[in-house]
C-alpha cells in the first residue's frame, strides 16, 4: 500500500494532486481544516479582533481619565474596562497573533509542509476562540472581570469579589492557555524535527531559533499561572485557603505564581517580535544579519535571566534586602543580552546599505520606543526608585513603552513585510506612512505624559482624580495622543484593505530575501512547497529565485503523493540528516469537537454544574483517544522512497518520532506546575501567617507505601510492556493498569477521608491537592495502560510499531514521580511544621 | 557520556538557575530557621558564612569549567562546522552565566539577610 506513489508528469500536475490532499475543504469542510496556513490566519485575525476590543477599551479609560471627576464611568465599570484591558491585550492579543505568524510562517522559514500535530494547532485554536468569547460575552454582560489584569488575591477572592467575575477570568484565561501550551509544544517539536534536510542547528533561520527559546519560556512559564488559577478557582469555589492568612495561606503566593509567569510574558511577547526584525532588517539592509551566533547566546542568557526577576514586580511587598538584590540584579543584567540584539542590529544596518520601506519605518520606530521601554525598566530595576514609582502612572508608561514599541511596531513591521506573502500582493502604500507617523506620535503624546503623571504621584487604576492634583492637563494631552494613535491604527486597517482589494500583484520574493519562505508560490499553496528542499548553507542566505521553481517541479526530497497522505521529513535534531517520514493524520472534525467538550468543562466549573464536570472531563478524554483512531497502521511499513534514491522509515517505527517529544515536551510542562505546586506549599510553611496548623492529620505510612509499590510495579511492568514490543505485552500492560488503578484508589482514599477538612488550614489543603493530583496522574495511567493493550489486540503494535507503547512509558514513569513525591509530601510537611518552625 | 549540543549550548545558565533557586532557598529558609532571634541577633553569622561560602563555591564552579573548555578548545579543533557553532555558543553562555554569578548573588556578603 504505501508504495502507491506516481510521480506527477507535470509540476501543475503535481500541485493538483498534493492540493487535493492538504486543501481545506469547503462548505462545512472548512471547520475541520487542521492546515496550517488556514489556521494560522484565523488566529492571526481573531487576535486582531480581541485587539480592536482591547484598543476601544483603552480608548473608554483615556475618556475617562482625560478630565478630573469624570463621571463617564463609576468605579465599578472603570475596574472591569481597564482589567478586561490589560487581560485582552496580554492574553487574546499579543501572545496569539505571534502564535498566528508563527504557525502560519515556520513551516516555510524551515522548508516543511506543516507543524507536527496539525490536529493539536486546530485544537488550540478553538480552544483560544472559546476561551476568548467566555471573557468577551462577560464584559458585554457587565460580569467581566474586575480585580486588574493580574488578579492579586484577597481582591480576588470570594470576600472581596462575590460574583463570578474573577471566576470568569480563572478559567477563561486557563482555557485560553490550552492553546498556549499546545502551541508551545508543537513549535518546539516542529522546529526540532521537522526542519529541511541538511538544516543543521548553525544553519537555522534566525527565527527558528528565537521561535525556539519562546516556546520553550511557554512551556514552563505558564504551568504556574495555571496551577496559580487552579489554586484560586479551589479557594473561590471550594474554600481551600491558599490565600488566606487566616488559616495558613498567603495572598504572596498568588503574586510569585503569577508574575514567576509573568515576566518572563514580557519576553514571550518581545522575542518573535525582536525574531521578526532578525529576520526582516538585514533583507532590507541587503547584508546578513550580523552576530548570528552571539544573538543565540544572548536570546539564551534572556530567558534564562527573565526566569529570575519576577520579584521585581513585587519590591514594595517587604522581602529581606538581599533577596531584593538576586532580582534586582537579574534585572539589570537582562538590559545587556536585549542591547547585544540591538547592537546588532545596528551593525547590520551599518554594513550594508539599508532601504527605507514602510517595514524598516516601523523597525526605526520600535527602536525609538523600545530602548526608552528599556532604560525605564532598568529605573525601575533598582530597589528605591522602583519603591516611589511602584503602582504610579510611570509603570504604566513604561510597559506601554515595552509592549508597544517591543511588541506593536515589530507586528506592523512584520505584517507589512508578510502580508505580500499571505495575499499574494503588494502594498500601494499611500497611507503606509501617514499611518505610521500617526501612531508614532500619538503613541508617543499618550504614554510620554504618563512618566510624568506617575512621577508627580498619580496611582494606577483610579477612576478619578481631584482637580488640585495638577495631572489634568497631562492627563488631557494624554487622551488626546491616545485618540491619533488609534486613528492611526484605522488608517492602517484601511490600508490593509486596500491592500487586498488594489495591492500590485507580484511573481515571487519581492523584497530580495533569502529565506525559505519566498521559495513558493503566493499566496503560498496549501502543503508549501512541492518537493522538500535540501539545505546546505544558512537558511538566510538562499535564493528563493532560484530553489522555488527547482521544487515545484519536484526535483527536491518527497516530491511525489503517496497513499493520499499527507508526509513530511524528519531530521536529527543537531545536524539536520533526515531520518524518518512523518505521515500526518488526515483532517478532521475531532479538534472542532475536542474543543466544545472542553469548553462545556470550563463552563460547568463556572456556572457551578459540577455534576457535569466529571462527564465533560471523561468525554475530552474520550475525544482524545478516538484521535489517535488515524494514526494506526496493521503492518509494519518498512522503509519508503523519499526520492533522490533515498528511502526512510515511517515515524510509527522510528525510535524518538516528533510524537514521543512531544510527550517528553508535555511532561516539562507538568513536572513545572508539579514543582510549583510542591515548592508553593513550602513557601506557605516559611512565610504565611497561622503556622503551624492545629491539625495535619494522621496518616500511616501503610497507604502511602502502598501507592508508592503500586506505582513503581506500574512503571516497570509498563517498560517491559514496551521492551518486548508486543509479545506479552497485553498481560504486563494490565499489570500496569491494575498498578495505577491502585494507586489511584489509594490517592483518593487518603485524601477523602484521612486528612482534616481541607478547608480548615493551608498545609491540609496542599497535601489534599497533592494526592489529587498524584491520583489524576494514575487514573490517565490506567487509561494509557488499557489503550496500549486496545491497540495491541486491535493488532496496531509489532516489534517496529511500538511507539504507543514507548510514549505510554514515558508516562507511567512520570506517573510512579509524582506518585513517590506525594506519598512522601505529607511526612516532610509535618516533620517540618513540628520540628523545624520556630 | 557526551552532552547533547542543545544541553551544552544552555549549561551555564542552568547551573546558575541552580545557584539562583540554591540561595534564594537558603536565605528564605535560614531566616525562617532562624524566627524572632533573627532580629535580635543583627548580622547572622552562621546564615551569612553559609551564603559567603555557597558564593565563593558557585564562583569557582563557574569559571573552573569555562576555563577548561577554553583550554581544550586551544587543544583540539572541533569535528565540524555544527559543532563549532555548538561550542561557540555554548562558550558564550557560560562566559555570561559565570559573570552574572557574583553579580546576581555578591550582595550576600553586606546586604541585610532577613530585613525588609
Amino acid at each position: 500500500m504505501t508504495d502507491h506513489h506516481e510521480k506527477p508528469t507535470s509540476p501543475i500536475a503535481l500541485h493538483h494532486a498534493l492540493d487535493r490532499i492538504w486543501g481545506t475543504k469547503s462548505g462545512w469542510g472548512r471547520l475541520a481544516t487542521v492546515n496550517h496556513n488556514v489556521v494560522g490566519k484565523r488566529f492571526m485575525l481573531t487576535a486582531l479582533i480581541f485587539f480592536a476590543i482591547g484598543g476601544l477599551l483603552a480608548m473608554l479609560i483615556r475618556t475617562q481619565l482625560a478630565s478630573s471627576q469624570s463621571a463617564f464611568m463609576d468605579a465599578e465599570q472603570y475596574a472591569q474596562v481597564f482589567t478586561m484591558h490589560g487581560s485582552v491585550m496580554m492574553f487574546l492579543f499579543a501572545i496569539p497573533f505571534f502564535e498566528g505568524l508563527t504557525i502560519y510562517l515556520l513551516p516555510k522559514l524551515l522548508g516543511t509542509r506543516d507543524l507536527a500535530f496539525p490536529r493539536l494547532t486546530a485544537y488550540g485554536f478553538w480552544c483560544y476562540l472559546f476561551g476568548g468569547s467566555i471573557l468577551i460575552i462577560a464584559l458585554i454582560g457587565g460580569v467581566a472581570p474586575n480585580s486588574g489584569w493580574f488578579m492579586y488575591t484577597p481582591l480576588s477572592s470570594d470576600i472581596y469579589s462575590p460574583g463570578i467575575n474573577s471566576d470568569v477570568w480563572l478559567l477563561g484565561i486557563t482555557f485560553v492557555e490550552i492553546s498556549a501550551l499546545s502551541a508551545a509544544i508543537e513549535i518546539m517539536v516542529t522546529i526540532l524535527k521537522l526542519r529541511a534536510s541538511g538544516m543543521s542547528l548553525d544553519r537555522m533561520p534566525i527565527f527558528a531559533w528565537y521561535m525556539l527559546i519562546v516556546a520553550t519560556m511557554m512551556l514552563v512559564g505558564f504551568p504556574p499561572l495555571i496551577l496559580g488559577s487552579i489554586l484560586l478557582e479551589t479557594e473561590r469555589a471550594f474554600g481551600l485557603p491558599f490565600f488566606d492568612p487566616n488559616r495558613g495561606g498567603d495572598p504572596l503566593l498568588w503574586q510569585h505564581l503569577f508574575w514567576l509567569f509573568g515576566h518572563p510574558e514580557v519576553y514571550i511577547i518581545f522575542l518573535p517580535a525582536a525574531g521578526a526584525i532578525s529576520t526582516i532588517l538585514p533583507v532590507f539592509a541587503g547584508t546578513p544579519l550580523a552576530g548570528y551566533r552571539i544573538i543565540i547566546a544572548a536570546l539564551v542568557s534572556t530567558a534564562f535571566l527573565s526566569f529570575g526577576l519576577w520579584v521585581h514586580h513585587m519590591y514594595a511587598v517587604g522581602i529581606p534586602h538581599v533577596a531584593l538584590s538576586f532580582f534586582s540584579a537579574a534585572s539589570a543584567l537582562v538590559a545587556i543580552p536585549t542591547a547585544i540584539q540591538i547592537f546588532a542590529w545596528l551593525a547590520t544596518i551599518s554594513h550594508g546599505r539599508p532601504r527605507f520601506s514602510v517595514p524598516m519605518l516601523h523597525i526605526i520606530g520600535f527602536f525609538f520606543v523600545f530602548v526608552i521601554g528599556g532604560l525605564t525598566g532598568v529605573m525601575l530595576a533598582m530597589v528605591p526608585f522602583d519603591w516611589q514609582a511602584h503602582d504610579t502612572h510611570f509603570v504604566v508608561a513604561h510597559l506601554h513603552y515595552v509592549l508597544v514599541g517591543g511588541f506593536v511596531f515589530p507586528m506592523l513591521a512584520a505584517a507589512y513585510y508578510w502580508l505580500p506573502h499571505i495575499t499574494g500582493r503588494q502594498p500601494v502604500q499611500h497611507l503606509s506612512q501617514a499611518a505610521f507617523w500617526m501612531i508614532f506620535l500619538g503613541f508617543n503624546i499618550t504614554f510620554f505624559m504618563m512618566h510624568l503623571t506617575g512621577l508627580r504621584g498619580m496611582p494606577r487604576r483610579v477612576f478619578e482624580y481631584p482637580p488640585e492634583s495638577g495631572w489634568e492637563m497631562l492627563n488631557f494631552f494624554s487622551s488626546l495622543g491616545s485618540f491619533v494613535m488609534t486613528m492611526g491604527f484605522a488608517l492602517v486597517a484601511l490600508d490593509f484593505i486596500l491592500l487586498f482589494r488594489f495591492g500590485r500583484p507580484f511573481r515571487r520574493n519581492p523584497w530580495r530575501a533569502g529565506t525559505l519562505e519566498w521559495a513558493m508560490p503566493t499566496p503560498s499553496p496549501s502543503y508549501n512547497f512541492a518537493s522538500l528542499p535540501v539545505i546546505d548553507r544558512r537558511a538566510d542566505m538562499l535564493d528563493p529565485d532560484v530553489l522555488g521553481p527547482q521544487l515545484a517541479a519536484g526535483k527536491g526530497l518527497l516530491g511525489f503523493p503517496r497513499d493520499g497522505r499527507m508526509e513530511l521529513l524528519a531530521v536529527d535534531i543537531v545536524t539536520g540528516k533526515p531520518e524518518h517520514v512523518v505521515r500526518l493524520p488526515r483532517q478532521s472534525f475531532m479538534p472542532l469537537w475536542t474543543a466544545i467538550g472542553t469548553g462545556f468543562f470550563f463552563l460547568s466549573l463556572l456556572f457551578k454544574f459540577y455534576w457535569v464536570t466529571p462527564f465533560a472531563l471523561a468525554s475530552v478524554v474520550f475525544m482524545f483517544l478516538l484521535w489517535s483512531r488515524d494514526t494506526a497502521e496493521k503492518d509494519d511499513l518498512g522503509n519508503l522512497p523519499i526520492g533522490n534514491g533515498q528511502e526512510l522509515p515511517p515515524h510509527i517505527e522510528a525510535e524518538r518520532p516528533p510524537s514521543w517529544w512531544a510527550m517528553v515536551f508535555a511532561l516539562v510542562a507538568d513536572a513545572t506546575a508539579y514543582i510549583s505546586l510542591l515548592f508553593g506549599s513550602l513557601f506557605l510553611w516559611i512565610s504565611a501567617p497561622n503556622w503551624p496548623p492545629q491539625d495535619i492529620g494522621q496518616i500511616g505510612l501503610l497507604g502511602p507505601a502502598i501507592a508508592a509499590v503500586s506505582l513503581v510495579l506500574a512503571a516497570w511492568s509498563g517498560r517491559q510492556a514496551s521492551a518486548g514490543g508486543g509479545k506479552g505485552a497485553v498481560g504486563w500492560l494490565s499489570l500496569t493498569t491494575v498498578g495505577h488503578l491502585i494507586a489511584t484508589t489509594v490517592f483518593l482514599w487518603l485524601a477523602l477521608t484521612a486528612l482534616p477538612s481541607p478547608r480548615s488550614h493551608a498545609a491540609v489543603a496542599s497535601i489534599f491537592v497533592v494526592f489529587i493530583y498524584a491520583a489524576m496522574h494514575s487514573g490517565l495511567g490506567a487509561v494509557f495502560a488499557g489503550y496500549g493493550i486496545w491497540r495491541v489486540r486491535s493488532g496496531f503494535v509489532s516489534p517496529r510499531r511500538n511507539l504507543d507503547l514507548r510514549i505510554g512509558v514515558l508516562w507511567h514513569g512520570f506517573a510512579a514521580m509524582v506518585g513517590l513525591a506525594a506519598a512522601g509530601f505529607p511526612f516532610v510537611l509535618a516533620s517540618l511544621t513540628s520540628e523545624v518552625s520556630p | 557520556m557526551t552532552i547533547h549540543p542543545i544541553i551544552y549550548i544552555i549549561a551555564g545558565f542552568l547551573f546558575w538557575s541552580a545557584l539562583f533557586l540554591l540561595f534564594y532557598g537558603v536565605q528564605a529558609t535560614g531566616c525562617h530557621l532562624a524566627g524572632d532571634n533573627v532580629s535580635a541577633l543583627g548580622e547572622h553569622p552562621v546564615l551569612r558564612s553559609v551564603l559567603i561560602g555557597l558564593l565563593l563555591l558557585s564562583i569557582a564552579a563557574g569559571i573552573g569549567p569555562f576555563l577548561r573548555a577554553r583550554k581544550r578548545r586551544a587543544e583540539r579543533q572541533p569535528a565540524d562546522d555544527t559543532a563549532q557553532f555548538v561550542r561557540e555558543v555554548g562558550g558564550y553562555v557560560w562566559l555570561a552565566a559565570a559573570i552574572a554569578i557574583p553579580f546576581s548573588f555578591g550582595g550576600v556578603a553586606w546586604l541585610t539577610l532577613c530585613g525588609t
